[in-house]
Formats: C-alpha cells, structure tokens, sequence
C-alpha cells in the first residue's frame, strides 16, 4: 500500500510536466499587414468668395510599406495619419498646386513626410501653384478650378500643429558611427537613419513649396524642424522653398553635402538656420525673419559626436538677410561652435542684441576653424545689434581666451570688407539700400553661386522673389 | 480596537483562572536543525504527555510546579530536561529542544530548562549541516541586535548590500539576479523599474526569519542566480505576545530645518497616499489638441476651446517649492500574537501595525554632466555641460498592517491565512540651480521638480502544510494573490533661466532651451498570482542515513498595466511670463473664445505616447524532482532537475507596434543542479561544491517598446520586445569551518557565465543620448567570499563582545555590443572590448563589533559596510563612464533595558557622515555626476514588551 502511494506521488510531476507540456501550443499570432492605408473622405467648407466647396481628402497611414512609387495628384488633399515614409527605391512624385496637410498630434503620433535613405521626391511646385505642406488646421484648400482657398489661414504664431519635412540621403556625416537616426525617431525604426558615403547622393527635387505651421514634438523632446535634411546629397535640387511659422528650426542640415536657393525661414520659433553634423553643402538667397518667439538668426555647429569629427562643417553661404527680432531681445545674429567652419558672404544681418559669436574652448573650436581659414565671415553688413558684434567666446567652466584673441578678430572684422552700418541696409520692401546696395562683393567662380552686385537676399527695385507663393508675402 | 483589547483581557483572564499552567517547544534534529515530527514529550514518571506536530512543536498543560521532561524518538537517544518551571496562567517556553541520533552507550542525556535556550538555533544549524548553501536569520536574533526592519536585518548577511535602505542585492549583481519571497510565494515588486522588493516594507516583529539562498535548487524558482531572499511571517507564536514601540529620529539635514523644501500635498499625505488632491482636474480627460481647437472655432464651436482653456486653469498652480521646517521623524508599532485552543486543534494568530514617518534630504549636492569634447586629442580636462547645486528633500511615510491566522487541525495539519496590507506615500521636492554651459541664455539655469508617488500592496496568501504516511511524506501547498499598485498623481517639473543681460535678473520660461514645462501621471497596477506545490518524502538510504525525494509545481501569473500621461505647458507666443510662481494665473493662460482667438499665453497639450502605455503578462509552469541523498556519512549529495516554461504577452497601445497580446517569450528551459557538501571535520568543517544553471528574464518595462525620457540621466530608455530570457551557469566552492556555536569562518569561490545577459546599451546612432535594453552576447562574474564571525569571550574582559566580518571580491565582464565597440575603438584603438556588469561591486566588505549582555539587558552593535565602485551609466563615447563611488557607511545602535518589559534604544547612522558620489573619473580627476551628504542620523525608541523579547 505505502509503495502505491509513493508511486502515485512519482507520478504527479511526470503528470504537471506533461500538462505543461501540452499547453505549449498556443495559436500563432495573425501575420501582420504591413500596407499603406489610402482612405478617402470629402470635406466641405466655405471658401473665401463664399462659394461651398467639397475638397477631396486622402487619409494616408503608413503601416511600414511606404508610399510606394506613386503621385500625389493636386486635386485632393493628402492629409499625413503619422509618420508616412517614402521607403528605399520609392518615388513620391508631387504635382505642382498639391496640398499636404499633417493630422494633429505628438510623439510617435506626430504626423510628418520622411523621404528614406534611397527613397525620392519630386516635389516641383511653381510661382503660381507651389505646393503646400500643412496643417488639418489650415483651412486652405485648392478649388477645382485650380485656385487657393485660403479660408482665412492661421496667424504667424501658430506653430507645432503637425510635424514637417524630412528628408535623408546618404551624404557623409562627421559623426560617429557615420549613420545617425534622425532627431525624435529611436533608432529602432531603420527608416530614420541617414549618412553614408555617397555625397552626389540625390533625394529628389524641392522647387517652390511652402511648409507651414509644424515643428510638433516628434518624440522624447525633439520638436522637429520644418526641413529637415539628413545627410542629403548634392545630387537633391533644393530651390525657393519656404518654411513659415515652423515650431523648432525653419532648416535645419544634418551633415551632408546638399545645395539650397532662395529659402525662407519666417516666423519660426527657434532658429532660423542651423547645421550641424558636419554639413559641406551651399546656400544662395536665404532670407530669415524672426519674431520675439525666436532664437539665433543662424546655429551652426560643427560635431556633435565628437564634436572634433571629421569631415568639418564649411559651408558656403552668398546673399543671406537675417532679420532679427530686434535688438532689444537679446538673441544672437550667428553662432558658430562644436569645431564649425562655415562662410558668409555678402550678407545682411539685423535687429539682433548680439551679432556673430565663434566658440573657443580647450581643443579643437570654431576658433581654431576661423584661425585656419575654414571660418570665414567676409563683405557682410550688421546693423541694429545691440553688443558684441563680431566676438570670441570663452566656453565652458574656467576656460579662458587666449591673449589677443578678441583683438584679431575685431582687425578680422574690420579688414574683410564688413560694416557696422548707420543706415537701414534694405529698403521697405527688403531689397538692398545704402551700404548693401555697394561694395565691397565677394565674387567667386563657383558656377552654384550668381556673383551679385548687391547684399542680402534680394535685389533692390525688383519683386522679391517670394512673390506670389510664399506664404510671408501676406505678413511683410 | 476596542473589542479587539477586550477579547485579550478575556484571554488573559481565561489563562489565569486555571491553577495550570503551559509548557511550549519545539523538537529538532541535533544533526540537521529538522524538526522532528512525531517525538514524544512526557511528563517523568507520568503517562501524561504529548507528541511533537508537524512543526517539531508541542504544548503541555501542567500543573504548577517544578517538573522534569522526557523527549524521545525512535532511534535517537531520549533527552530529560529538569527544572521545568511552571506558573499559574503562564506558558513557560522550553525554545528548541535537540534530540541526537542514538550512540550505542549513550541512553540518556539531561539538561536543564535553561540550558535549552542557549544553544545554536534551528537557522544556524540547517545553515551548517543543509546541503544547500544558506545564510538565515531568526528572529531571535533581529530581536538581539534590534534591528527593526528586513532591509536592516539583511544587511548583515554575507554578500549582502541594502542600498538606499531598501533594495538588497546579493553579492553585488545588479536587482536582475536577486529575488525576494514572502512564505515562498512571490510578491511583485512595487518600483516597475526594479526587479526587486523594498525590504524596508516589512517591519521585523512580524518576521519568523530570513532564509537567503545562494545556490539554485530544483525546488526553488529558477529566476534567482544571486540570491533568493525567503521571509517567512510568524505563524504560531509560542506564548502571548505583545509589543509597542515608539521611536523618534533626527537628521539635522532635514529635521527642524527651516530651509526643508516642500509643497502643499493632501490632508492624506501623512496616512501614504494622497486623497485626490492631486488629480488632474475632469476638464483634462480627452484634452482637444491646437489642432482640433482650431478646426472647431473656425466653425463657431468655441467649446474645445473653452476645455482647453478651463484644464490649463483646473490644474494645481503650486510649481514650485515652500520651505518648512518639519518635526522629527516619528514612528511606532503595535504587534501582538498567541495561540489557542479551538476545537481539536490549535489556533494561532497575529496582527501587526505599524506607522513611520520620517524626512530625509541635503542641500548643496552638485549635479554634473561632462563631455570629451575632444576625444582623439584626449584634452587636459573633460568640458562642463551642466554644473548645478542640487537641494531635494523628501517626506515619507509608511503604514502597514498584517493579520494573519493558522489552524492546526491536528498534528499532520495545518492551513494559514496571511493578509498584508502596506501602503506607503514619499512627497519630494527639489530646486537645482546652476549653469548649463553652451545654452544661448547667458545666464543661471533653476529646475524644480515636485513629485508624489504611492505604493500600496495588498497580498492574500493561503498555505497549508500536511505530513503522512507515518510522517514520512510532507506536503505543502501555497496559494498567493497580491496586487501592488504604484501611483505618481502629478509630478511636476519646470525648468527657466535667469538672463542678466540687462543687469536684472529676470526669469526667462523658454521652452525652447529645454523641456518644456512638464506634469506627468504614471500609474502602475500588478496582479501577481503564484501557486506551488511541494511534496517530500524522507526515507533511510543504504547505510541508513535520511534521504529525501522532493516533487513539485509551480505556476505563476502575473498581469501588469503600465499608464503613463504627461501634459506639457506651451506658450507658442513666448514672450515672457514671469516665474513659476504665478505661472498659472487667469492673466498667463491663453483664453480661448468668439472674440479672442490667437490671444498671448499659456496653455497645456496632452504629450502622452501611446507606446508608453502597455498590458503586459506573464505565466511560468514549473516542475521539479529532485533528492537529497547522503552518499555516505560524510559525503552529502542534492541533485535534480526543475524545467521552466516561460510565456510572455505583450500589448502595447501603440498600433504601430504592432503588439497585442503578441508571445514575445516561449521557452521551456530545464534548470539541472547538482550540490555535494563534505564533512571533513565532523560537526565543525565543510566543503561544498555545487553547479546550478538559472535563470533571469527581461522585466515588464525592459521589454516595453517605450520610450521614456529619464530626468536623472538626461536621457531616453528604450525597452526591446525582442529581448529573450538569460541563462546562468553558476558554479560555487565553499569552505566553512564552525569552530563554536554560531561562530563560523569560510571561504568561497563562485564563477557564472551568463549567456546573453541583458544590459542597458548606449547607442551611438542616436541624435540625442538614447540606451536600450539589449541581449549582449556573453558575460561573467566570479569572486571569492570570507566571512568570520567569532565571539570574544577567550578574552574574559570582552566575553559579552563579538566581531564579525565578511568580504567580497568579484570580478565582471560583459561584451560591449559590436557597434558600440567600433564607435569607441574608432575614437580610442585602445578601448576595452569589455565592461563590467552593470551595477556590480568589484567588492563589499561588512564589519560589526557587537556586545550584548543579557543580564544587564543591554545591546550594541557598531557596524561598517562599504561597497566598490560600481558601474551606473555608460557614457558617450570618448567621455568615461560614470561609477557609483564606495560609501562607507559606519552605524550605531545601543539599547537598554529599563524595567520589566521596557526596554530603550539610541542609534546614529553614518557616523563618518560619508557622501554619495557618483563619478567619472578623467586623468585622476573625479568629476561628480551626482553627489550629496545625506548627513548623520540620530533616533531614539522605547519598547514595551510582553512575552518573548
């Protein structure tokens, strides 16, 4: 009898082992449907002259498979349900006129266009249909006979509504490991990483658009900046483009090698240009309006990590106009720090508190940049800056200039043909006056770059090249 | 309470009336520290007498009197125990009386009663003979060192480290490789980040004793690979027992102080837990983004607007700290047990409250953050990013009660029912203040951050016990519900400058420099159901040495819902609004309606992410044999197999991850372990060698796909769905030598190899600083361990004295992930392609000198713990990673008896007045990544006590 108990008790183990056992099978889970959502809606609303308009809306929900290689046509509204990506081998092609709006809404949720590593857009607008990216706030709509209506629109302070404009190539970066996800995208989702090795690279083409509204918080505290351009190549043709009450930066280049004309950063809520990562590229006609909400006209930064990294930022820049938010405000014209090079040339800075400042700190600076010549600052006009026009700065606990440096830079200053002007050096319409409207130029052969022979963005006694698709014509 | 009090008087009368009185033991095996079951207990020269039930133990009724005890058993030598006192109404407690296995000639030994109180106790015996390895700790000996709580108690037990007060870990691994048991159940732990229990949770009245396990057994749950720590409650107190303490404390830090930093909580903050006060207003649920507000008043509906508007004005507008001194730190306990008879059988009951409110806090800490900014230059110093005066105080309380009650049937049988309730609430604030270097505001940088967060745990436990078939099989069973909740209503933290470019200092509230003004909810809800059966059965091998085979089953569920909510204040307008005193004020907030649309101000915006918001689950079946089998007098062996099978669901609220109820884990491991122990010198030395493969799995929140960004750290943390468990393979040596009763000295070796452990990783594509949770393919850890505990009395002057020590050394590494390796090589050719494990002390070294003099009722024990460098945060490549520095930390306590039953104690913590450090260390120089004084403690208690001391 006691042996048959034992038994039984040998046996319950081997019983509950079995069961386990057993239940192992549970059902597997339903494969997962990875398709790009396409739903379609209509909308209507009273349009500007009072006539009721049905818009046709295209919802699009990217659940990993991109847009595909498609066009967006501009009789409908595409409105982004989150992040929508153009994937590897994808083309997004953008008929002149189209309007793209972002759903509302944050973090993983924030709704925003990202052309990946080997995708592409072709995104030409024209002067007189640009295509718009903005927010589901914006009541502005295209009316079937091809006209705007506008609907009234949303004020220049209304910003983070959506996310914005991304764009990643792979252009060489001077960060480490050489690839980088973009800001607010962790790195677990490949399609957020950019930098490469090839910087002819090219993400497509950019001509007469106007992003408005965005720089939501994209994730963990990264608002995002209107354009975004992720070790873009010089391949991409990027050229009249404006971003317009962007919450974060109007541009912002992370590395990379791309070429930029005739931008607008306006009314954005930090800075109006930035770089970072070690960008090489060109900029022509760049025009920054800034408004109390905003922070330095220009952020450039070298490395980030290691801010010593190689290849160094050096950027070229002919014909800026920043406009500042006044001089009372206390922001900075252009900062240069983390070992950034970089040149300005025949460019106008206004209505800052401070004008250019150069970091310098133990080791490799901006300063020892601008001391090799990769840092250049040349036939420049300040004007309305409160303090330190052109200045050195000590970075950091204890770090002190070394002797002479902010002697060498104010004969830097004065001997490079730049001027601490007395008069306004634009007109009322922003094309150059007095000391912008005369030499010294920069002249260069690069055949990028149109030899000017005025200062700033714009040509004085002729339209702004803004005219008619930019959406600051109505604020100016 | 009341009815409570008189059913004890009705007790106590009832006990009196009698002109008997009771007589309590428990019977042991000399050998093993077992209980026996079944040993007969008689009066000499009477037939009245009683047998020992399934816990060894056993009551007499006796008539008053002087009298002589008989213990016997069947093949061990009959014990008489003389000088037996008994008195009217009153249980006279015998302890643990030893039987030893009979010798030829020896027939019978005799002691007296009192002669059975000083002997080694039961713990210390399983400790010294049990073929697994252990370190125990009764409650005779909390009660001797007056230690009040688990957490103090633990941290004398060898490779033990109580950090912060609470989270023990075991030989310096990290909380991963440690786990915590209450009656052998599982309880979940209350911090979602920790894998581990609070210890400080459980008060030590209520605690029979603490079993520490260092080696894996079939029997045991397999997700241990440090230690498993069992607490076992009390389940029949041997006589009437009742006690109440009060106790006071003082930390000059924070006590009287008038700078003390707080804010105005709930009129409940002072019972651990905040009565609503808190809450996010109604208006705030289904918040309306800019977005929408703006669709709906382009079309006349003003409604979302006005919410907005209504939810930014409904929140609590206290942003930032008040200074108040506070009184000194209180607390008290009442506890109380017995046992009776009900029926046939007996009945034992306990029920304890306890109540502590203490404030803790230091001002002028630094908060740093440094940067290589130059790494291939290696620069003379590292570059200050951040470099701040930290001052944070904390408030906190907690309330725990306990009831539990346990019927024995008969002498096979016996069922207990536990219910523990603890509730516990800390209120922090804290101000910053200092430089961020490179911000484009030229000036000072203040953050202040003011948080609540409760705990509470509620666990029901049902265990029963039941021996048969001639006492030679023994079944236990257990059934555990807990549910343990954490909330944090409404942390808030602000951050601004102070420009003084104009001369003036004026705050500047820039969302842009920063993070945006932020409140957070988090909440947390765990349900942990955990059931085990085990069943035994004792035989006598060949050469007639006691052999056991054991069985069992497990199976464990645990749910967990994880929300997280932050609202963030914007002000897309800028412009300047003042400070955060009057931050929230109907001027500051952007008012929505017909007329005003697009107005200047502030408003709030739900920033929640639906991937931080998660329902996670977890069941584990387990199944063992194994057996305990002597291979001859001297050679012991345990050996047996437990397989593990692991199921893991995960839901995440995020679509895009594509998670719902998805298996991220499905594996079935078995778990083999093997132990020998060698009785080189018979009763006194050992050696033990054993190997044992464990187990460790990725927490709920490590295999969360969340993303959440880390105040302390500046930093995002991301959880990895395709994390897989860790498999251990330990190896163990030990020496031990117990040249006297409880006095010990060994030495022993321990290696694990870990396969795919799981670390915390940086990633070094990341824009901004980001680490993940990653299986990296391969670590190990190995050490050695010394410990001595000895008595002083060959010096007839320092009889009452004794010392111990134990020290730890343990060498780790971990592969540093591919890439993150070729990023830091590209930088540096030389770095080492190995860490340490994260959190592991290289070493920890404990000390005490104790006196205790029984007949003056005084107690004192000065103790020393240090702990060595420790890994905490892997840093960005070129700048080197930041080590949690040694504290040596030096503790008194003295306590007196004062009168019958009244007893005081006086203690001061940290004595050296250390400071906690944490570093990264750069061409000899420390740069502090955190550091403070927590300052001296001072406290005071008075007990009074009935019954067992």
């Amino acid at each position: 009898m006691r042996n048959f108990k034992f038994l039984l008790l040998l046996l319950l183990p081997v019983l509950a082992i079995a069961t386990f056992t057993a239940c192992g099978d549970d059902p597997v889970d339903p494969p997962v449907d990875n398709s790009t959502l396409f739903e379609e809606s209509t909308y209507s609303l009273t349009c500007d002259d009072a006539a009721d308009v049905t818009a046709k809306i295209i919802t699009v929900t990217d659940r990993g498979e991109g847009t595909g290689t498609m066009t967006w046509t501009a009789d409908k509204a595409w409105v982004l349900n989150g992040f929508v990506f153009v994937n590897e081998g994808q083309t997004l092609t953008i008929e002149p006129g189209t309007v793209i709006k972002g759903k509302s809404g944050q973090g993983e949720k924030a709704s925003a266009l990202i052309v990946a590593r080997g995708g592409r857009i072709i995104a030409e607008g024209t002067a007189a249909d640009p295509i718009i990216l903005t927010s589901e706030a914006d009541p502005v709509f295209r009316k079937p006979d091809g006209s705007y209506c506008s609907g009234g629109g949303l004020s220049p302070s209304t910003r983070g509504l959506w996310g914005g404009l991304i764009l990643l190539g792979k252009a060489g970066l001077n960060s480490t490991p050489g690839e980088t996800s973009i800001e607010g995208i962790p790195t677990t989702e490949p399609r957020g990483l950019y930098g490469g090795s090839d910087d002819a690279d090219n993400s497509g083409i950019l001509k007469y658009i106007s992003i408005r509204h965005g720089g939501t918080d994209i994730g963990a505290g990264n608002e995002i900046n209107g354009l975004s351009l992720g070790g873009v190549g010089s391949g991409t043709t990027i050229d009249y483009v404006e971003v317009f009450a962007n919450a974060d930066d109007g541009f912002e280049y992370f590395g990379g090698t791309v070429q930029t004309k005739h931008l607008v950063s306006a009314f954005c809520g930090d800075d109006g240009m930035d770089y970072d990562e070690g960008w090489r590229g060109k900029g022509q006609f760049w025009f920054v309006y800034q408004d109390g909400d905003a922070d330095r006209g220009g952020e450039h930064d070298g490395g980030t990590n290691p801010e010593d990294g190689m290849p160094y930022a050096t950027p070229v820049i002919y014909n800026a106009s920043y406009r500042g938010s006044g001089s009372a405000n206390g922001k900075r014209a252009v900062t240069f720090r983390d070992n950034a090079g970089g040149e300005y040339h025949n460019s106008i800075f206004w209505g800052y508190g401070r004008g250019v400042d150069i970091e310098y700190l133990d080791g490799q600076c901006s300063y020892n940049q601008w001391q090799n010549g990769n840092l250049k600052f040349e036939n420049n006009i300040l004007f309305d800056v409160a303090a330190s026009d052109f200045v050195i700065r000590a970075e950091g606990d204890g770090v002190t200039l070394p002797a002479n440096a902010q002697t060498d830079a104010d004969t830097y200053f004065a001997g490079k043909g730049n001027v601490i002007a007395t008069d306004a050096p634009v007109d009322a319409n922003y094309g150059a006056s007095n000391d912008a409207a005369n030499g010294p130029f920069s002249t260069t052969s690069d055949p990028f770059f149109t030899n000017t022979n005025y200062k700033g963005a714009f040509a004085p006694g002729t339209d702004r090249w803004t005219k008619g698709w930019a959406r600051i014509e109505d604020e100016l | 309470m009341r009815s409570l009090f008189t059913f004890f008087i009705v007790l106590l009368a009832g006990a009196l009336a009698a002109q008997v009185g009771t007589v309590r033991g428990t019977v042991i095996d000399d050998a093993s520290g077992m209980e026996l079951i079944g040993a007969t207990v008689l009066l000499e020269d009477t037939g009245t007498g009683t047998v020992t039930d399934l816990d060894g133990s056993f009551t007499l009724e006796l008539p008053v009197g002087v009298h002589t005890l008989q213990f016997s058993y069947v093949s061990f030598a009959t014990k008489t125990v003389t000088d037996v006192e008994v008195k009217a109404g009153e249980v006279t407690l015998l302890g643990e009386v030893r039987l030893s296995e009979e010798l030829v000639e020896i027939a019978t030994v005799v002691v007296t009663a009192r002669a059975t109180q000083n002997t080694e106790t039961a713990i210390q015996t399983l400790q010294r003979k049990g073929i697994n390895t252990i370190d125990g700790i009764s409650n005779q000996a909390f009660n001797l060192r007056g230690d009040g709580t688990a957490a103090a108690a633990l941290r004398r037990v060898t490779g033990l480290s109580v950090e912060g007060g609470k989270y023990v870990y075991v030989r310096g691994l990290g909380d991963r490789y440690s786990k915590t048991t209450l009656n052998g159940s599982n309880i979940p732990g209350l911090d979602p980040d920790k894998n581990t229990v609070q210890m400080d949770l459980f008060p030590s009245n209520l605690i029979d004793n603490i079993i520490v396990y260092k080696n894996f057994t079939p029997n045991l749950p397999g997700d241990f690979s440090g230690g498993l720590i069992d607490i076992s409650t009390k389940d029949f107190p041997e006589a009437f027992m009742f006690q109440v303490r009060v106790g006071t404390g003082y930390n000059p830090n924070s006590n009287f102080n008038k700078n003390f930093l707080t804010y105005q909580g709930s009129s409940t903050d002072w019972l651990g837990f905040d009565n609503g006060t808190r809450d996010f207003p109604q208006q705030i649920q289904g918040l309306p983004s800019p977005t929408e507000v703006i669709i709906a008043s382009n079309q006349g509906n003003f409604a979302p607007a006005g919410q907005v508007t209504n939810a930014t004005l409904g929140l609590n507008n206290i942003l930032t700290p008040t200074t108040k001194a506070p009184i000194a730190d209180h607390n008290f306990s009442l506890s109380l047990g017995n046992q009776t008879k009900l029926g046939s059988g007996i009945f034992g009951y306990i029920a304890s409250l306890t109540y502590d409110h203490s404030y803790s806090g230091y001002a002028n800490g630094t908060t740093g953050r440094y940067k290589n900014i130059s790494p291939s230059g290696l620069p003379e110093a590292l570059n200050t990013e951040r470099l701040l005066s930290d001052n944070r105080y904390s408030n906190a309380v907690l309330l725990g009660g306990m009831v539990s009650g346990s019927m024995k049937f008969n002498n096979s049988n016996k069922v207990t029912l536990n219910l523990i309730r603890n509730q516990s609430g800390q209120s922090d604030a804290r101000y910053q203040e200092g430089r961020v270097f490179g911000s484009s505001i030229n000036g000072a940088y203040q953050e202040r951050t003011l948080a609540y967060e409760q705990r509470a745990l509620s666990s029901a436990q049902l265990l029963g016990s039941h021996v048969f078939g001639d006492n030679r099989v023994k079944a236990k069973w257990s059934s555990s519900y807990t549910l343990s909740q954490m909330l944090q209503p409404d942390l808030r933290f602000v951050n601004n400058f102070v420009d003084t470019i104009s001369g003036v200092p004026t705050p500047i509230i820039d969302p842009a420099e920063d993070i945006p003004p932020t409140r957070f909810r988090r909440s947390m809800n765990e349900s942990n159901w955990d059931n085990n059966v085990d069943l035994s059965y004792f035989f006598r091998q060949w050469s007639g040495e006691s052999a056991s085979i054991k069985f069992g089953g497990s199976f464990l569920n645990k749910n967990r819902e994880f929300r997280d909510t932050l609202y963030r204040y914007m002000n897309p307008n800028a412009g300047n609004v003042g400070n955060f005193d009057d931050y929230v004020t109907a001027n500051n907030v952007w008012t929505w309606n017909e007329e005003q649309v697009n107005t200047q101000g502030i408003f709030i915006q739900d920033f929640s992410e639906a991937r931080n918001q998660y329902d996670s689950r977890i069941n584990i079946f387990g199944a063992y044999a194994m057996t305990e089998l002597p291979l001859s007098q001297r050679l012991k062996s345990i050996f047996g197999v437990r397989m593990e099978k692991t199921d893991l669901y995960f839901t995440s609220f995020d679509p895009a991850k594509k998670l719902n109820d998805s298996k991220l884990i499905n594996a079935i491991d078995p778990l083999p372990s093997a132990a020998l122990i060698y009785e080189v010198m018979k009763e006194k030395m050992n050696i033990r060698g054993s190997y044992s493969r464990t187990i460790a799995r990725p927490t709920f929140r490590e295999v969360a796909p969340i993303a959440l960004f880390d105040v302390v750290n500046n930093a995002i943390i991301i959880g990895n769905p395709n994390l897989q468990r860790t498999l251990i393979d330990n190896i163990d040596f030990r020496w031990e030598y117990f040249f006297r009763p409880g006095q010990v000295i060994s030495l022993s070796f321990f290696y694990k190899s870990f396969q795919n452990p799981i670390e915390l990783v940086f990633s070094p594509m990341a824009p901004n600083k980001e680490w993940q949770y990653q299986n990296v393919s391969n670590g190990s850890a190995y050490g050695l361990e010394f410990e001595i505990q000895k008595s002083l009395e060959f010096i007839p002057a320092l009889r009452d004295f004794s010392i111990g020590t134990n020290l730890t050394y343990v060498y780790s590494q971990v592969d540093i992930p591919a890439n993150e390796l070729a990023a830091r090589q590209k930088l540096d050719p030389n770095a080492s392609s190995t860490r340490p494990l994260f959190n592991q002390s290289p070493y920890i070294v404990n000390g005490f000198l104790q006196y205790i003099n029984r007949e003056s009722g005084t107690r004192a024990n000065l103790s020393y713990n240090v702990q060595g460098p420790r890994l905490k945060v892997v840093s960005l490549i070129g700048t080197p990673d930041v080590y949690e520095q040694p504290f040596h930390g030096l503790d008194f306590k003295i306590s007196q008896r004062i009168a019958k039953g009244f007893s005081a104690s006086f203690a001061v913590n940290n004595i050296l007045d250390s400071q906690f450090r944490e570093t990264q260390t750069y061409r000899d120089i420390d740069y502090i990544f955190q550091g403070r004084m927590p300052g001296r403690s001072f406290s005071l208690g008075l007990s009074y006590t009935i019954g067992q001391e």
